[in-house]
């Protein structure tokens, strides 16, 4: 039999490389979730449409991991009080790591924003800016 | 953030009447699959309490914002004689569901959970109900059981929901 190539499709499957995670033996639909949205590490947050740059992902220093919007979102209620939402530690970004490379100064400009009065006139929030940052 | 609730709404019907640890919960699920916001919950009290052989219908509100809020939880209104809760309304008084406290790694079967156990251990030191609460600090388990009973059997605050029309 011989067969003529008309046209190739490439695919390409990509994934966040998460330090210390090995993902080896994991199957399809056993993937990691995000603790605030429930969706997949590799899939955005809701407010999202494209995963991967768009939607990082970043790992706080206790290894709990979210989508950076979702953390960001938690972050800012005032009820948070700058607490990781798995383990209840102060949460703050893993040094050293590539994944969260790019987010820290992104994160800085984030949250020097302003934001609704009704959360920047909140002494806890204010608390929280500074706890966010990358020790 | 209503596809969180989609998410929970989908594992709950592979998660209950296959664990074991959840066998107390009849139903858990949206209203309307209109509306994923408000759900309903029929429990049965646990094992060794008062409540054990009754139903009970919680009424779960969430908000916009959740799962970065609370999700509102009552049982139904002059249904739950329970130290923590207020017999007029159904209203819960309960750590997990108080903004404080809650984070947004929970999800409504934390809550019905954390709620069932609060059903087997009655809190004292923050009551909604203070005849219950003054037995339960008296420590007269005997009394407090059967005024819970009496109430769950039709006693004078009114019907409860140990009849099931569903």
């Amino acid at each position: 039999m011989q067969l003529e190539f008309k046209k190739v499709y490439p695919v390409f499957s990509w994934s966040w490389d998460i330090p210390g995670d090995d993902d080896a033996d994991r199957e399809i639909g056993d993937e990691d979730l995000c603790g605030i949205c429930r969706v997949s590490y590799n899939g955005t947050c809701p407010g999202c449409k494209y995963p991967g740059d768009n939607c990082p992902l970043v790992i706080g220093e206790c290894n709990h991991n979210f989508h950076v919007h979702c953390i960001q979102q938690w972050l800012a209620t005032p009820t948070a009080k700058g607490l990781c939402p798995m383990c209840r530690q102060q949460f703050s970004l893993k040094r050293g790591v590539a994944i969260n490379e790019g987010q820290v100064e992104k994160l800085a400009n984030l949250l020097l924003q302003p934001r609704p009065a009704a959360l920047a006139a909140d002494d806890q929030d204010m608390m929280m800016d500074q706890e966010f940052a990358v020790r | 953030m209503s596809q969180r609730l989609a998410k929970e709404y989908r594992a709950l019907s592979k998660t209950l009447g296959r664990d074991p640890e959840y066998a107390y919960i009849i139903s858990l699920a949206p209203v309307s699959e209109e509306n994923l916001r408000k759900w309903e919950s029929l429990i049965t009290g646990p094992p060794d309490t008062p409540y054990f052989g009754h139903e009970f219908t919680l009424q779960i509100e969430a908000s916009e914002a959740y799962p970065l809020e609370p999700p509102k939880v009552q049982f139904q209104a002059r249904c739950m004689p329970h130290c923590n809760v207020d017999f007029d309304s159904g209203r819960i008084c309960l750590s997990v569901l108080d903004a404080a406290h809650w984070t947004p790694a929970w999800d409504l079967l934390h809550v019905v959970h954390a709620i069932w156990l609060l059903l087997a251990s009655p809190e004292p030191d923050s009551p909604l109900d203070v005849d219950l609460a003054c037995l339960v600090r008296a420590g007269d388990r005997s009394a407090h059981n059967s005024l819970i009973a009496y109430y769950l059997n039709g006693g004078s605050r009114g019907h409860c929901g140990h009849v099931s029309e569903r």
